[in-house]
C-alpha cells in the first residue's frame, strides 16, 4: 500500500463522515467516492483505499448506507452506495460534534499563539 | 431462518465487495490509460496503488463476521487435517505433551494436598507445636524431636499462660482390648484434657472426652476411632455406653471420632484419658508431645515469651522429691522454640517435594521444546505452501495463525 507523503491519513471518523456527506449529495460507487473526495477538497484529502472498502463495509453494517446494483459511468457492473435515513441522522449529529471540536481546537491554537 | 438470511446476506456482501473493488481497479486502469500508458502498465499501476487487494477483501468481510472467532475456526479445522494427514506426528506430539502434562498434575496434587492445603482442623494456622529446646539436657533432648514435655509441665502452662486458648499434651501407647470376641493389641493414644479442644475436629457420635473424664478417680472413659468403630461395632451408634476392657480396665465408650481424624500426624484405635494423678507429679517425665491452639492476633514469639516465663514458674512450683533442687533444670538451658503445626507435621519432607515438582516442571519445559523443535521442522517444510499463501495476499498475521 503506497503511503503518499503529501497526504495525512484522516483520523478515525473523519473518513466517514467524509463519505456519508459525499454520498448525501449523491449516491455513488467506490473509485467515485474517491474521485469526489480529492477533488472537492482540491487534493488536500486523498481517500486510501485500504481504509474506504473496511470503511464501507462497517457503514454498511451498522445501517448508515445501502448498496445496490447500479453501472459506473463506464458502464460496467458496480454497487452503487446511498446514504439511508440513520446515516442522514447521524451525519447531522457528526457534523454539529466536528464544528465543535474544531471551534475547540482553533480556540486553543489561538491561544497559544499570542 | 434468520440465521440462513443471514448467511445468504453475507455471501451478498461479499459478492458486493469483491465487484466494487474489481470495478475500482478498472477505472483508475482506464484512467491511467487515458494519461497515455499502455493498457499493461496501468493495470499493474492501479492494482499497485490499490495495495493487497485479498487482504483488503478480508478486511472488508470481517466487518461481518462473528470478530475474529471464524478464522481461528478455520485454522482449527485446518490443523485437525493436517493432524489427520500425519498420524505418527500427532501421537509424537499428543504423548509427549499428555505425559508431561500428566506428571505435573499428578505432583501438583500432591503438592497441594500435603504443602498447599493446611491440616485437616479448623484455623489449622493457629495451631502450634509444643517444641521446647533444651541443649542441655545430652540424651533427653534431640534434633528431631526437642526435648517433651512433663506431666506438670502442662499443668503449669495450661493453667498459666496468657497466649494460648487451649492446650494438651499426649503419648502413644498400646493396649489390650479384651472382652470383645478375642483379645486385641490397639494402638492408644492417651491424651490430656484440651488436645481435643485444641485441634477442634467434633464427634461423629457421643462427646469428647472432658475434665471429668481426666479425673484418676473417676469413672473411666474410652473414645474410639472411627476406623475402629467400624471394623469391631459395625459403626453401629449404640456403642455409645458400652463398656470396653482396655488392659482389663473397663472402660466406658463415650464417643467416636470422624474418619480421616488423626491425632496429628498419629493414625490410632482409642483415645484414652491421661489422668494424671497431681498429687504424685513430679518435675520430671519428659514424655509427652504437646499441642496448642493460640489466642486469636497471638504471635508465636509472644508464645515463646509466654512460656520463658512460665518455666521459672514451673520449677519453683513443683518438685522432684526431698533434697532435689528444683533448679538444677537451669543448666539444661530449655527455651520454647513453638513452631507452626503444618511445619512439624511436614518437615523435611516439603523441601523434597518442591525438587520433585520442579523436576517434573522442568520435564515438562522440555516437553514443550521437543514438540516446538517438530513444529518447527514441519514448518520448514512447509515453506512452499507460505509462500503461495503470501503470494495471494494473506497477511503476516494470517500466515502465523495457520502455523
Amino acid at each position: 500500500m503506497a503511503k503518499n507523503p503529501e497526504h495525512r491519513d484522516l483520523f478515525p471518523g473523519a473518513l466517514e463522515v467524509m463519505i456519508l456527506q459525499s454520498l448525501r449529495l449523491k449516491p455513488m460507487h467506490g473509485y467515485a467516492l474517491v474521485k469526489h473526495i480529492k477533488q472537492v477538497s482540491e487534493n488536500l484529502l486523498q481517500v486510501e483505499e485500504g481504509s474506504l472498502y473496511p470503511a464501507l463495509q462497517r457503514m454498511l453494517r451498522e445501517g448508515w448506507l445501502e448498496s445496490e446494483v447500479g453501472t459506473s459511468a463506464k458502464g460496467r457492473p458496480t454497487r452503487i452506495y446511498r446514504l439511508t435515513d440513520a446515516g442522514v441522522r447521524h451525519l447531522e449529529e457528526e457534523v454539529v460534534s466536528f464544528g465543535r471540536m474544531f471551534a475547540g481546537i482553533t480556540r486553543v491554537l489561538a491561544v497559544a499563539k499570542t | 431462518m434468520q440465521g440462513l438470511k443471514w448467511l445468504f446476506d453475507r455471501r451478498r456482501r461479499y459478492d458486493d465487495l469483491s465487484v466494487s473493488i474489481q470495478e475500482h481497479i478498472e477505472e483508475r486502469t482506464e484512467e491511467l490509460m487515458e494519461g497515455g500508458v499502455s493498457r499493461g502498465q496501468a493495470e499493474q499501476r492501479a492494482r499497485r496503488e490499490f495495495g493487497n487487494v485479498t487482504l483488503l477483501r478480508e478486511r472488508g468481510r470481517e466487518e461481518w463476521q462473528w470478530s475474529r472467532v471464524e478464522s481461528i475456526l478455520a485454522d482449527i479445522k485446518f490443523a485437525f487435517r493436517r493432524l489427520r494427514k500425519s498420524p505418527g506426528f500427532a501421537v509424537t506430539v499428543l504423548l509427549t505433551l499428555g505425559i508431561g502434562i500428566g506428571a505435573n498434575t499428578t505432583v501438583f496434587s500432591v503438592v497441594d494436598g500435603v504443602l498447599l492445603k493446611p491440616l485437616p482442623y479448623p484455623d489449622s494456622d493457629r495451631l502450634v507445636a509444643l517444641w521446647l529446646d533444651a541443649p542441655g539436657a545430652a540424651g533427653l533432648a534431640n534434633f528431631t524431636s526437642g526435648l517433651r514435655l512433663s506431666a506438670s509441665m502442662y499443668f503449669t502452662f495450661s493453667e498459666q499462660n496468657r497466649t494460648f486458648q487451649s492446650l494438651g499434651v499426649w503419648t502413644s501407647g498400646t493396649a489390650n482390648v479384651t472382652g470383645l470376641a478375642r483379645p486385641e493389641e490397639v494402638h492408644t493414644e492417651l491424651i490430656s484434657n484440651g488436645v481435643l479442644e485444641t485441634l477442634d475436629v467434633p464427634p461423629v457420635a457421643g462427646r469428647w472426652l472432658t475434665q471429668t473424664d481426666q479425673d484418676p478417680r473417676g469413672a473411666k472413659a474410652v473414645m474410639l476411632s472411627y476406623g475402629y468403630w467400624q471394623r469391631r461395632f459395625g459403626g453401629d451408634r449404640g456403642v455409645i455406653g458400652r463398656s470396653i476392657q482396655v488392659d482389663a480396665q473397663p472402660r466406658e465408650i463415650v464417643g467416636v471420632m470422624p474418619q480421616r481424624f488423626r491425632l496429628v500426624d498419629k493414625d490410632f484405635d482409642l483415645l484414652v484419658p491421661l489422668a494424671f494423678d497431681r498429687e504424685h507429679l513430679k518435675l520430671a517425665g519428659f514424655g509427652f508431645e504437646g499441642v496448642a491452639r493460640l489466642k486469636p492476633g497471638m504471635t508465636l514469639a509472644q508464645a515463646d515469651a509466654d512460656v520463658s516465663r512460665l518455666l521459672a514458674v514451673w520449677m519453683d512450683t513443683w518438685t522432684n522429691g526431698p533434697g532435689t533442687n528444683p533448679h538444677f533444670y537451669e543448666t539444661w538451658k530449655i527455651t520454647p522454640n513453638f513452631r507452626p503445626l503444618k511445619q512439624q507435621v511436614i518437615g523435611s519432607v516439603g523441601n523434597v517435594l518442591w525438587v520433585v515438582m520442579a523436576t517434573v516442571g522442568l520435564v515438562m519445559l522440555i516437553a514443550c521444546t521437543n514438540v516446538a523443535n517438530l513444529l518447527l521442522v514441519r514448518a520448514d517444510a512447509r515453506q512452499q505452501e507460505f509462500s503461495i499463501r503470501a503470494a495471494l495476499g494473506a497477511g503476516r498475521g494470517r500466515i502465523a495463525h495457520a502455523l
